[in-house]
Parts: C-alpha cells; sequence; structure tokens
C-alpha cells in the first residue's frame, strides 16, 4: 500500500495549506475550505453562507461568471461547491497537469466581486433550490434535526434558510459578511493526489499571497446538546420520516473511530443490529445510523423512512437495538463491523477527490490528520472493552433528540410537551 | 500513469462465463461486477416486478447457509456486497482487498449458482418492494424518471423494475426458482473486474468459482421488443416544483456516431458553459437542477432531459429547454467543441485509476457491445470527431422530444407542434 504522509505549509498571509501526495495517481483533487457556514449566521441572514457560495461562481476582478464556467470546463475539472453548518468548500479535481490552472482559478474565485447584475439572478436560482429540497423530505429533515439537537446554538441554525431570509438578503449585507470571513486565515487549501508541494506553495503564494493577513475567527460557546423533540406534520408527505440524534465525539476525538464502528454495529445497510430487526423483518426499506461529527461537538444520528402504521412498531425495534448495547457486542459482532468499516477506508484511499472531502473535515477542525494506515491501525484498536467505555463517555439511551417530518400528528416518545 | 495500451484481458469459459479484467497497479482495491443478462424486462406480466424480487433475495441465503451466514461469510473478509436489478440484467457488485479476491468470488459464485430463494425470505423481500414502491412518493426526481420511461418506451422496455403493488403481491416462491432456472446460467453471466490484482490470479479464482457450473436449460431470450411512445403525460402531486422531463432516440453504444453524440450532449448539458446550464439556470434562474444524458438498452439509446422548476415557471422553463434543443445542429461551434473535448478528457483521466468506476463502466460496455474500449481510444474518437460528424449525427438524430412527461401541481402548457 501507500506510504503517504502529509506535508503541512503556512503561507505567508496566514492560509494554511495540508497536502497529501499519493503515490499511484496521476491526477489530483484540490480546494479551499472557508471557515464559514450557517452557525456563522444571524436569524435574519439565515442562508447567506450558500448563496454566497452561488455568487463566488459569479465574477471576480478577473472573470466574470462566463469565464469562470469556461475556465472549468477548460481544466476539464469535476468540481463543485458545498455549504454546510461550519464551513464552505469549492474543489476541483483534474489531470494533475491542470492544477496551476486549477489553482489559479480557486484563488481568483476566493475573491468574489458580487456583481449586482448577477444577484437577483442567482437569488431565484436559489429559492429554486430551497423548493427542490421542500419537496425532499429525506433531506429537508437533517435541517430539522440540527435545530433540534443543538437549539438555540447557532449549530443549529439551518443551512439553506428559507425562502423568507434568502429574499431579503441584499448585496451589502454579502459584501460585508465576504469581506468578513473570506480571509486567508480563515481559509484552508487541501490537495491530494499527484502533487509536488513546491510548487503547490509556489503557486498559491503567487495568486493569493497578495492577498491581506487577516481573518476573525469564529467565537462560539460549545454547542450543548438540546435534547428537543418535534413532529412535524405535513400531510402531502406519504412517509413518515423519522430522524435520532445522541451526542457523540466532535472531528478528531480519539473516540470517532469507536462512534464510527458504533454506528455500523447499529444501523449500516447491512448485517447491523437495525438490519436485521427492521430491514430484514420488512418493516421499512431504509434505516440507517451514522456519526456526524463537528469541530466542537458531535451526534450519532438515526433516519428511517417507515409507512406511518408501521412506526410504533418501527420505534420499538429502534429502541431495542440501543438499548440492547447495555449487555455488550459480542467480539464477532465487533469484527465484522470492523471488516465493512476498513474496507470502506481502504477504498476511499484510492480515489484523491474522497480524500479530499475526508482531509478537509479533518482540517476545518483542526483535528490531526491520520493516513490510512493509521486510520486502519485505530479501528483495528478497537476492543468490546473500548466499547463499553465509550458508551460510558458518550450514553446512547437517555437524552436524545427527534424529529418525526410526514403525515402523522402524533409519534410516540417524539411529542414535546 | 495513463497510457493508452490495452490492459483488458478477456476470456471466456468452456461453460460460456465471460470474464473481464483490468489491472490498475498499485491500486488497494478490488473492485467486481457479476452481471446476470435477465432483467425487468423478462418477468411475466402479471409478475412485474420479480427481477427485483429475485434480486432482493439473492444475499438472504445461499449454499446451505440462511442469510445470517451468508452476511457474516462476506463480512469475515471484509467483503462489501450489494445488487440491483435493471431493466435487462441484474448486478451483484463486491468490493474486497486484493489478497481477498478468490474469497470473493467464491461467495458470487454460491449466491449466483445455489441461492436458497426460501419462501420466507421471498416474502421479506416482497414487503421491501412494497416499501419502495411507497417511498417513492416522496421522491419525484426518481418518480418522474420512471414515468418517463414507462411512457416513452412503453410496456415492456419502460418497466419499472419495481412492478406494482398487485404484481408484487402475486410474486410466489416458484416464481422466484423459475425466473432463476431460466435465466442464471452460465452463458448469461459476464463478471468483470478492475483493480489491484493480476489477471491471472483473478482469472484462478473465477475459473476455480465458476468453471464446473453447467446449466440445465439453454437461455431463450425473446428478442427485443418494439418501443411504444405515448407523446405527453402529465400526473398530478401536490410539490413545490414542476419535474419536467422528455426524451428522444439517440444511437446505440456500438453506433459508429456513439462519440459523436457524446460530444453533442457534452455541448448541450456536459458542463458549467454548456448550453441548457447557461440559458436556463444562469441567465434566466429558471431552476437549480437542470441536465440531459444519454443512456442505452442493449442495441439501442436514448437521451433524456430533466428540470424542475417552482409551478408558474414550469411552461417557460420547457420553452427555453425546447428551444436549445431545436437549435443545436445549427448553432454548435468549433470551439464549444474543442471545450467538450477537454472536459469529457479530463474527467475521463480523473476517473480511469478508480476501480469502482471503471469496473461499472467496463461491465456496462461489455454488455451493450461485447468488448471493452481502452481509455486512450475513447479519447482519441473524442478528439478525432470532427464538428460535421456531429451535425450529421443530429440531422440524423434530431434532438426533438418524443416523450413529454411532468409531475406536479399543473400540466404544462405545450408549444403547437
Amino acid at each position: 500500500m501507500s506510504e503517504n504522509s502529509f506535508v503541512r505549509r503556512e503561507l505567508s498571509n496566514g492560509l494554511q495549506v495540508v497536502m497529501e501526495p499519493m503515490g499511484r495517481v496521476s491526477s489530483a483533487a484540490m480546494g479551499f475550505g472557508v471557515l464559514t457556514g450557517s452557525r456563522d449566521e444571524t436569524e435574519k441572514t439565515a442562508g447567506i453562507s450558500h448563496f454566497l457560495e452561488h455568487m463566488v461562481f459569479k465574477g471576480t476582478a478577473r472573470r466574470d461568471a462566463r469565464q469562470i464556467n469556461l475556465a472549468f470546463d477548460e481544466v476539464g475539472a469535476i468540481w463543485n461547491a458545498y455549504t454546510e453548518w461550519e464551513l464552505t468548500a469549492y474543489y476541483g479535481w483534474a489531470p494533475a497537469d491542470q492544477t496551476e490552472n486549477l489553482i489559479d482559478l480557486l484563488s481568483d474565485m476566493m475573491r468574489p466581486a458580487l456583481p449586482a447584475e448577477e444577484f437577483e439572478t442567482e437569488k431565484k436560482v436559489i429559492l429554486e433550490e430551497i423548493a427542490m429540497y421542500l419537496d425532499m423530505p429525506a433531506s429537508m429533515i437533517f435541517d430539522y434535526l440540527m435545530t433540534a439537537a443543538w437549539g438555540l446554538h447557532p449549530l443549529g441554525n439551518s443551512v439553506l434558510g428559507t425562502m423568507e431570509t434568502v429574499s431579503g438578503i441584499d448585496r451589502n449585507q454579502m459584501k460585508e459578511y465576504a469581506a468578513r470571513r473570506y480571509q486567508p486565515a480563515n481559509m484552508r487549501f487541501v490537495i491530494t493526489g499527484k502533487v509536488d508541494p513546491d510548487q503547490v506553495v509556489a503557486s498559491l503564494e503567487r495568486h493569493v499571497g497578495e492577498q491581506k493577513v487577516g481573518g476573525s475567527g469564529r467565537t462560539q460557546e460549545t454547542p450543548v446538546f438540546a435534547g428537543e423533540n418535534r413532529v412535524m406534520r405535513q400531510e402531502k408527505i406519504a412517509r413518515e420520516h423519522l430522524t435520532l440524534a445522541w451526542p457523540a465525539p466532535k472531528v478528531g476525538d480519539d473516540w470517532e473511530p469507536t462512534a464510527q464502528v458504533l454506528a455500523r454495529i447499529l444501523g449500516d445497510a447491512t448485517n447491523s443490529r437495525l438490519f436485521w430487526s427492521v430491514i430484514q423483518e420488512g418493516l421499512a426499506d431504509d434505516v440507517s445510523v451514522g456519526h456526524f461529527p463537528f469541530s466542537d461537538a458531535g451526534m450519532i444520528y438515526l433516519y428511517a423512512s417507515v409507512d406511518p402504521d408501521n412506526i410504533p412498531t418501527v420505534l420499538d425495534k429502534i429502541d431495542e437495538a440501543f438499548s440492547g448495547l447495555r449487555s455488550g457486542v459480542s467480539e464477532e459482532e465487533l469484527t465484522r463491523s470492523k471488516n465493512r468499516h476498513a474496507t470502506g477506508i481502504v477504498a476511499s484511499g484510492e480515489s484523491p477527490m474522497s480524500r479530499w472531502g475526508q482531509l478537509m473535515e479533518q482540517v476545518k477542525a483542526d483535528a490531526p490528520l491520520l493516513t490510512i494506515e493509521q486510520e486502519l491501525a485505530a479501528i483495528d484498536a478497537i476492543s468490546t472493552r473500548t466499547i463499553g467505555e465509550y458508551l460510558e463517555r458518550f450514553p446512547l439511551e437517555p437524552s436524545r433528540s427527534g424529529v418525526a417530518l410526514g403525515p402523522m400528528s402524533e409519534v410516540p416518545g417524539l411529542n414535546s410537551v | 500513469m495513463l497510457d493508452s495500451s490495452n490492459r483488458f484481458r478477456r476470456e471466456t469459459l468452456g461453460n460460456g462465463v465471460e470474464v473481464i479484467g483490468e489491472g490498475l497497479p498499485g491500486s488497494p482495491i478490488a473492485a467486481i461486477n457479476l452481471r446476470v443478462c435477465i432483467g425487468a424486462r423478462d418477468d411475466p406480466p402479471d409478475r412485474l416486478g420479480l427481477s427485483h424480487v429475485v434480486q432482493e433475495t439473492l444475499l438472504k441465503g445461499a449454499a446451505g447457509m440462511d442469510a445470517r451466514q451468508l452476511l457474516d461469510a462476506f463480512d469475515l473478509y471484509g467483503v462489501t456486497r450489494g445488487t440491483r436489478a435493471d431493466l435487462e440484467t441484474i448486478d451483484l457488485r463486491c468490493g474486497c482487498l486484493p489478497r481477498h479476491v478468490d474469497k470473493a468470488v467464491e461467495l458470487m459464485a454460491k449466491v449466483i449458482q445455489e441461492p436458497a430463494l426460501a419462501s420466507d425470505q421471498i416474502e421479506v423481500s416482497k414487503r421491501l418492494s412494497l416499501e419502495e414502491l411507497k417511498s417513492l412518493e416522496d421522491e419525484p426526481q426518481d418518480k418522474v424518471g420512471q414515468l418517463l420511461w414507462q411512457h416513452y418506451l412503453g410496456e415492456p422496455l419502460g418497466r419499472q423494475t419495481l412492478g406494482t403493488a398487485a404484481t408484487v403481491d402475486a410474486i410466489e416462491q416458484e416464481d422466484a426458482e423459475r425466473y432463476w432456472r431460466g435465466g442464471f446460467e452460465p452463458r448469461s453471466i459476464q463478471i468483470a473486474m478492475s483493480g489491484g490484482v493480476e489477471w491471472e490470479d483473478f482469472r484462478e479464482a473465477v475459473v476455480g468459482a465458476f468453471g464446473d457450473w453447467r446449466a440445465d436449460e439453454s437461455p431463450s431470450r425473446p428478442p427485443i421488443p418494439e418501443i411504444a411512445s405515448t407523446p405527453v403525460h402529465h400526473e398530478n402531486h401536490d410539490s413545490e416544483q414542476t419535474h419536467i422531463t422528455l426524451a428522444f432516440p439517440s444511437v446505440a453504444r456500438e453506433d459508429d456516431d456513439f462519440y459523436a453524440a457524446q460530444l453533442a450532449i457534452a455541448v448541450l448539458s456536459g458542463g458549467a458553459s454548456s448550453r441548457l446550464f447557461t440559458e436556463v439556470r444562469e441567465k434566466r434562474g429558471l431552476v437549480y437542477s437542470v441536465r440531459a444524458s444519454w443512456s442505452a438498452l442493449k442495441n439501442q439509446g436514448h437521451i433524456s432531459l430533466y428540470a424542475g422548476t417552482t409551478v408558474e415557471r414550469a411552461d417557460e422553463t420547457l420553452e427555453v429547454c425546447l428551444h436549445e434543443l431545436r437549435k443545436l445542429r445549427d448553432t454548435i461551434t468549433q470551439e464549444e467543441l474543442d471545450r467538450a473535448r477537454k472536459m469529457l478528457r479530463g474527467q475521463l483521466q480523473t476517473t480511469a485509476e478508480l476501480s469502482g468506476a471503471r469496473v461499472r463502466s467496463i461491465a456496462g460496455e461489455f454488455y451493450l457491445t461485447g468488448r471493452t474500449t481502452p481509455i486512450g481510444e475513447v479519447i482519441s474518437r473524442l478528439e478525432t470527431t470532427p464538428l460535421e460528424s456531429i451535425r450529421s449525427y443530429l440531422d440524423a438524430y434530431p434532438m426533438t422530444p418524443t416523450t413529454i412527461v411532468s409531475l406536479g401541481p399543473k400540466p404544462l402548457t405545450l408549444p403547437n407542434n
């Protein structure tokens, strides 16, 4: 396998650069993560980070929107951008001979011009995107779950915002927000694949080096799990969509690998506890459990899409699966989940793009970086005993949050009084 | 490094099993795709959804192992697995570390040659199909896609693989048994691998696991049925957006004009600078999602388009899409063509090193044409297809919708003709 290791550099203006050269590939995945997202917004400007992400493609001092689009296609990149609770990321993946061109383009975009003539047109696109998600309850429900789990803490803010808040955002607000948040010290650049670290750093110095030093960072209190429950009735939805959340380790926590394996034991798509008690009983076609970490908090979440008639039974099965952990996990069950997880880790190490996404998650939280080999060693070290210790630190029983979205007006255990 | 030499190896075993391998030296993983050439097209009309149920039941017991024992056997070696049923084929997909490739192939052989198809497990799969059918109501983009094929290709080619509640309900164990006996035999098996495994090792594993397999019956697949399109269909749905789709004929994969068609589609909808993205989203802000793509069945190809927009903008969105389709032939430029080539080349080169992406591509092309084209050859064909060939392709296959289907609160107002 690989003997990959990381190269870290910091530009003179404070931009931190993380590189992972990968031996066998001839392409490179790269991009900026701006440490800003919905948790950095106010109630009135909900959705501004995401709106800004769209506007970043709409022009800079050197390129208009058309020229940015043309440049991505000229490079032959697989590219995109995304906004989440604490990060806005822009990336491209292309043959390594295009690295210089992509760095030039992405760096330029980090200084968006926010042209007035594009602002209102793009607002319409965002409103269409919100409408699209409103038709996708399986996606929307995670926005609602975050609010239930983290309450009034800004981590519970909606990434998309609402039609009302987005409609109300004006260009001056966005200019102010971009100037404050898109600063070199508030950004990270990650590149993986066929990488020459010295060339990358030289190129970045050329393209972003003159940008002034600064960055406002984020000062917030550590989120406290709110544990609220919500039943959101919408008759036009056919299924009852159900999400639950429990407190769990943050990004980079030593207990993170245990949380990932525990999620697989409980709700992996195959051969997990909920697979046997729900899917294999034909009670629902979709139940999954995963670990969702943030830079200073984390949660284990469950999602299920269930016929309303089956909701009481499925909720019982879920409680059984989670409370069943009290009597421990068998060696065999643990080994099986570890083996599935390990194959997934190795597979992701084949792709510069997957690695880029994983590293950006660690980098955004200033968490320690692990090579594939180190990740595998951490999984290997999990034992039935350490699972027990994990559950003492992060109990999966008393406090949980839940959101139900669908035709039901009452869902057992979720109606808060 | 990517080179243009042919890295494929292929062998037809004495019993008819096709074996195809592509070594990716240094890849930490092996991806295997086993394709059975039978699918929803072959379901009896009163048992629609049978192939989906059989596919779902494959991993629920085989070779004397019950469902739990079978999945435990996969997990022992960390072999990931999944199945899917399509119109013409059923796939069993596995991933594993290269050193476990023989174990993976051995388990795949058991699943395909000796599935239990136990009646209680068939019942579970039927219940899951019914749950999936209900879930579709909350996934309008998937639902409208299925409606499009139903109305564009008609019966049987446009079948929804899940079937209907009534036909799924009617399925019995003997139906599954008969379906398996009629289609799961050596001459309808194509097993492809891409990843860090030597051809000889993979070949040996397949010969060991599949070489002695003999079938009782010879397959007799009916000839490809005719297409029976209906021009327009609307289905009412209480959604935020109107989901618009349309489709028309294109070339088959083996057609000389295949590369011309790919380039035409890339100019229309391939990248950020493509016609549809520019005109529908960037200039007018009508949608978040608009895309057109080519897809194939055996000996035929089709182009379909999707756009999602709020109700009051649906007619305009359709009109702009139709206008772009209509004018492509006479307005496509050399500059656009050159950019489309660069874009496709870059994207082909980056994904060329990923075993999962490669094996799906190889398996797909081999099923359609009986051969596999090295990426170097694909790139050179794209680069040598002149503008004139694209125009003559568009003369032969004009972008005129055969069928327009919408899902939403209100039917579309269709332009005259």
